[in-house]
């Protein structure tokens, strides 16, 4: 590796080199104007070396627009919202609860109404709770009273894993899970539950072993 | 007072009186502001605390706000003059860690999108460890370069709003951007050198 003065400069690199490296960084951000843009087009078409490192400047801003591209948990922007508005003291607002929010004006724009449920409140209240206690002592119990349905997503990935190898390979969706991913809940998608940095060589160990115990599984 | 800006806008309606604007404008920058907080301090807790507190500034500083710029420049410039405030702060009262004893285990860290179903692990594997390669080589930018080339290549803000951002000339931005996209691509490219190396 070359050594860089402080601005992080490599001073093996020569003038010319440094003023292509310009041009091309221009043109990225689009500031250079369509003639010398055109002359640079030119030049990058008749050396290959040019073109290499044009493309990996130009690979850089692919590779930062891929690190923006993660999204950011909804829950974790609402929470920081929710914190937010407990130091600006200032009521909830619409942002993340448009429901909520909806239900709310609702209530406000009847205020008769608003009243009779907070007088009614309590009775109403005890008659429901009386009642479903009833029916709670009525009807016959299922084999297991605490069970709640998993969301169809998760309970699919989840049987995946518990299966392991017995059918045959687990699916990436069943793989990423059991290394640590999980289920973005504002995307829906798979996201990583480890921070980054960890995953250079543990993560390949962790894989290798889980592949390993499922295949035996699957042969025995 | 006319402006062009949607967020501008938003911010007069709030300077008048209307809170749900900084609701709006929260759930339009709190994602971008929090990204670009991330890669300058590198620790999630305190780019969440320092996101927090520009939109407090944002809340005070309302009756004195008008709309020059971008509002999203304003924006990003108190929090990075929030986020330098911080550096220098942590600088004063510990010792220098790596960037890689600098996790923090949070799981809701942005990292690799994964499309369920989607590449095989492999690509999954190779995607990640080329996200957190970007990742290091960015920190190791000069903040300001790291700064200046965030703003470009993600938020694509041209020179002169970087330099608004920045509090310097677009002259300096356009060399700064430069800078720090060569370097970015030559210590990706002696990395990835490395790792070919090492594989042989």
């Amino acid at each position: 590796m070359s050594e860089r003065d402080e601005s992080g400069r490599d001073p093996q690199r020569s003038a010319e080199q440094e003023a292509f490296d310009a041009r091309v960084s221009a043109a990225i951000d689009g500031a250079l104007d369509p003639a010398a843009r055109a002359a640079l087009e030119r030049e990058i078409a008749a050396d290959p070396a040019l073109a290499a490192r044009a493309q990996a400047l130009h690979d850089v801003d692919a590779g930062l627009r891929t690190l923006a591209a993660d999204p950011i948990a909804a829950d974790r922007l609402e929470r920081n919202f929710e914190a937010l508005q407990a130091r600006l003291g200032s009521p909830a607002a619409a942002v993340f609860a448009n429901t909520a929010d909806t239900a709310n004006t609702a209530d406000a724009a009847n205020p008769a109404l608003r009243g009779w449920l907070r007088r009614a409140g309590v009775p109403i209240l005890t008659a429901a709770a009386a009642a479903a206690a009833v029916l709670y002592l009525w009807l016959p119990r299922s084999a297991d009273p605490g069970a709640t349905p998993a969301p169809a997503r998760m309970a699919g990935a989840a049987s995946e894993v518990e299966k392991g190898g017995a059918s045959a390979r687990p699916s990436d969706e069943a793989v990423a899970i059991a290394l640590g991913y999980g289920e973005d809940p504002a995307t829906w998608q798979l996201a990583p539950g480890v921070p980054i940095d960890d995953l250079e060589i543990i993560e390949e160990l962790e894989l290798l072993e889980y592949l390993a115990t499922h295949e035996t599984e699957g042969r025995g | 007072m006319q402006t062009s800006d949607p967020d501008a806008r938003l911010m007069l309606a709030f300077r008048e009186g209307d809170e749900s604007a900084l609701s709006e404008l929260y759930g339009r920058w709190a994602g971008p502001l929090l990204r670009f907080l991330e890669r300058m301090v590198r620790e999630p807790a305190i780019a969440e605390d320092l996101m927090q507190e520009t939109f407090v500034r944002v809340h005070g500083a309302r009756s004195r706000y008008t709309p020059d710029a971008r509002f999203s420049t304003w924006l990003f410039r108190i929090g990075r003059n929030l986020a330098l405030n911080e550096l220098d702060r942590a600088r004063n009262r510990a010792p220098h860690r790596s960037i890689d004893e600098q996790t923090t285990g949070d799981p809701s860290r942005p990292g690799l999108r994964l499309v369920a179903g989607g590449s095989g692990l492999e690509e999954l594997v190779e995607a990640r460890r080329e996200h957190a390669r970007v990742e290091r080589a960015l920190a190791e930018l000069p903040e300001r370069q790291r700064s200046a080339l965030w703003l470009a290549a993600v938020e694509g803000y041209s020179y002169a709003e970087i330099a608004e951002v920045l509090g310097t000339s677009d002259a300096s931005v356009k060399a700064l951007v430069h800078r720090a996209r060569a370097n970015l691509a030559d210590r990706l490219q002696e990395g990835g050198e490395a790792r070919r190396e090492a594989k042989r």
